[in-house]
This record gives C-alpha cells, structure tokens and sequence, in this order.
C-alpha cells in the first residue's frame, strides 16, 4: 500500500507584497521591514530556496498554489500540506506589535481566501502575534470556525513558552482543539539573530546548527512551568529544530525532575510523560550521522518511542528541504504509518473536523 | 582491438544546444545526466545528488574555496556546482565532493565531435 504523507511543514509566500497588502485593512501596506528581505542576519550567498521551486510563473517559490501541487504534493505523493506562511519568521519580528497584529490578519485572510480553495490536500496554519497574546486569542477565536485551519502559528516567541505571558493563546487553543506550532527562529520581537540565546555565530553552518537550540530551551521551560496541567487539552508543535535532541532532554529533564521535585511540584507525572502526550516534533531536518546512514538516529529514538511524537515535515520550498524517499529510508518501515501520516492526523484532529479522505479514512 | 564499452557513445546532440554558461538535461540509458558548459569547459553529470537526490540541473555553478588554514581564506577552486537544495559542492571534473570523501556524482566523458557533443562510455 502507497504510505500517505501529511506534510507538517510548506511555506508558502505572497508572490508579491501586493498579494497580502489587498487583505490589509484600510488601504495599508506590508511594512517595508518585510519588502527589503527582512533576511536573518546573513547577507546569504546563496538563496534560502530551493533552486528547482521557482514557479513558472517567475514569482518566489512557494507563491503560486498550482505549481505548489504540481511540483511538491503530486511529485511525492502529499495527502496533505500544513501551510505555514514564510514571511511570518521576518514580519512577525517586527517591533510593532500592531504591524504584526495586521499582518497576521491579512496573512490568514490571505490563506483562507487564495490556498485552500485551489486543492483539498491544503490545509493552513493561523497566524498569530505572539508578541500581544490577547491579539492573538481573538484571532486565533476569528478564524476557528474555518475547519481547514488546523493549527496556530508563529515563528516569534519575545519570551519563554512556559511563561503566563501566553496564556491567552493557550486558552483559545485549548478550547478550540488547535495544536500551538512553533518555527524558528522563535526568539525574540525586534531581533533578527537572537534565536541562540547567548552570542551571535558567525557564520549561516553555525547559525543553522543552532536552529535546535530554542526549541530544547523553550521545552523545557514550558514542561515544567506546568503548562499541561494547566491546559491539559493543549498540544505543541515543533517545527524545523531536528529531532536527535529530544532523548536528550526527556532524560535530563526527568533527572532534574526527581532531584528538584519540591521546585516545581505542580508537575504531577514525570516530564517526559507531558511531552509524550502534548508534544510533537517535525522530522526536518533529521539528523544522520552521514549521508548514506540509514538507521542511527532511528536508534536513538527508539529508545524513547520516538516513533509516537515524530511527524514528517519537508520544509518545502526551503534550500534544506527532506525528501520524504530519503526519510523514509532513514526511519524503521514499522513506524511510517505513524511519523509520515497518523501521528499528524490525530494531532491536528482531522477526523473529528471532517477532513479525512474516504481513502485515508480507512487506514487510521 | 578497443573495447565496445569504452567507446559506446551514450549522447550526440548539437553544440549550439550547450553553449557557454547553459546547461541541458539528457537521459542515457533511462538515467538523467545533467551537461553544464563552463565556460567552454564542458562537463556531465549524473543529475541526482547523492544526499537527497536533489536535481543538479538545477544547481549553480560556482568557484569556491580552496582548503585553507583556520580563519584564512586561501583562494578559489573552479568549476563546482553546488547542490540547488542543501548546498553540498562537487567538483565536476571528478564528482568529488569537497566537503566529504566518501560521497561522489557519477561523472561521464564529454567531447567535441566537429559540430556536436558526444558523451561517451
């Protein structure tokens, strides 16, 4: 049987800043922050696509909805593409909250109105202003009602996810049914490399390999802060931060648990017990030990049962993109059923919102 | 005598199809090979890289460092496509991937024939 795919992770863009500034309100327009690149820091020598995904059309790959089909979902076989809009990881670390707020708005408009009409197979991300939670509930509450957006979305978190700051976007979460998804940078409002916490690198290899570094940070902090106690519904997802990390930090954070209890003892199971249950990280990119290695990070995950909180992503149209046939490769065959499409479906609850095909219905 | 194999001409096509700066796609024996002309150095290789099987055709063409001491920058190597999705560099005479010995990309002979290219085995 043909393994279905969800596929956690495809940016999609404005093919140009005109497409979001016809859903702004009152005439406004994309900041120019956004339309000068907004970029990471790195004056990149190279683009941060993939060179092959430039539309047809000549627009920014990932700005046309055909070709993204064409080339992406039909090419690998994708039953289903959670669209998280790129320009949310430059515009959304904007220092005006109320550019963010106005930007979030027009981008699920946007998404709402010019993706998911083309294809089925499309579903989207809300975008949120993180750096406003109470802006961000009432848009998160705005957009709900539309079943295909089966996520929140931000690639900015001004401070740690555990903190109160957020409990406003937690709560609608919790009551909606919507998983709270984060990208990197996930770092600060107003900075444009502030993602690894103690120094800038210096150059994009070391700047890359630190993508890992806030999501282990922020996870920790959300565990034991008691998040899930508090929001027991609440589901997070991380995205584009690897994966090899995380037996790591689910041993270290039971040990620090068992030592420090008196600390924090609002946490009433084990922490890699709340992970387990509200926690899902998105494959890419999936660490090897090589090019050609085909099992030695699925070792370390099986010692965790990986296989329950993985769910492919590729990244697409991005330059590190993961081709599901190399992943596929790369994970034991018992677990693709779960990581490449169930794991996924459960999270973002496809069934209970009527979005699961005939065809897949009958395999979950 | 020379052997049949070595000389078997896997590809002919005219040399106003791959002028210098292009690059073209062929299939040789149900395999795509992408044929760059540097500059009037030509070059063909086997169009999937052996990472993630990305497109070569669509990689770009660059001169790129040299091995150099630390915190030095020592001087340009030519003639290195680099990979369109995750930038890994092979140098395209060999296939010989710069960053790491034990990965390659097939290389093929490419040769002048008067007014055409020929790729042979």
């Amino acid at each position: 049987m043909t393994q279905r795919i969800f596929d956690a992770d495809v940016h999609i863009y404005p093919a140009s800043p005109a497409s979001i500034n016809d859903y702004m309100p009152d005439g406004a327009r994309l900041p120019r922050f956004y339309e000068g690149g907004g970029g990471n820091g790195f004056v990149l020598t190279r683009s941060g696509m993939r060179l092959d995904a430039t539309p047809p059309s000549g627009g920014v790959a990932g700005s046309d909805p055909e070709y993204v089909l064409e080339h992406h979902l039909e090419r690998y076989g994708v039953d289903y593409a959670l669209l998280n809009a790129g320009h949310l990881s430059t515009i959304g670390r904007s220092p005006s909250a109320e550019t963010v707020s106005a930007v979030c708005r027009a981008t699920n408009d946007w998404i709402v109105n010019e993706w998911l009409p083309v294809d089925e197979r499309f579903l989207g991300s809300i975008c949120v202003p993180t750096a406003d939670p109470d802006d961000a509930a009432q848009e998160i509450r705005r957009i709900a009602d539309n079943k295909r957006m089966v996520s929140v979305y931000t690639a900015t978190l001004p401070r740690l996810l555990g903190d109160r700051f957020y409990h406003p976007i937690y709560e609608a979460c919790n009551e909606l049914d919507l998983p709270f998804t984060f990208h990197v940078p996930a770092t600060d409002v107003g900075s444009s490399l502030g993602h690894e916490f103690v120094g800038y690198s210096q150059t994009y290899a070391e700047f890359h390999v630190a993508f890992s570094l806030p999501a282990m940070r922020h996870l920790l902090n959300l565990v034991y802060e008691g998040t899930f106690e508090r929001y027991p519904n609440l589901s997070i997802v991380i995205l584009e931060s690897g994966t090899a990390w995380l037996p790591f930090m689910l041993w270290r954070m039971d040990s620090e648990y068992r030592a420090n209890r008196e600390d924090i003892p609002w946490l009433r199971e084990l922490p890699s017990s709340y992970v387990r249950k509200h926690v899902r990280v998105a494959t890419q990119p999936l660490e090897e030990s090589s090019p050609g290695d085909r099992s030695d990070v699925a070792a370390l995950h099986k010692i965790v049962r990986g296989q329950d909180m993985l769910i492919f992503a590729s990244d697409y149209p991005h330059h590190d993109f993961d081709n599901p046939e190399i992943i596929r490769r790369k994970l034991p065959e018992e677990w693709h059923a779960k990581v490449f499409f169930e794991n996924a479906c459960t999270l973002f609850h496809l069934d209970e919102r009527g979005l699961l095909a005939d065809r897949a219905r009958s395999i979950v | 005598m020379v052997s049949k194999a070595a000389t078997r001409e896997y590809a002919r096509f005219p040399k106003r199809e791959l002028r210098p700066g292009q690059r073209r796609l062929l299939t040789i024996r149900g395999r795509e090979v992408a044929a760059f002309n540097a500059d009037g150095r030509l070059y063909a290789v086997f169009n999937r890289c052996p990472h993630h099987q990305a497109p070569l055709l669509y990689g770009t063409l660059v001169e790129t460092n040299v091995d150099a001491p630390v915190g030095q920058l020592a001087g340009r190597v030519e003639h290195v496509v680099q990979c369109p999705w995750h930038h890994y560099e092979f140098a395209l005479g060999s296939g010989r991937c710069l960053s790491d010995p034990k990965l390659r990309v097939a290389t093929y002979e490419i040769s002048e024939d008067g007014d055409d290219f020929v790729i042979l085995g």
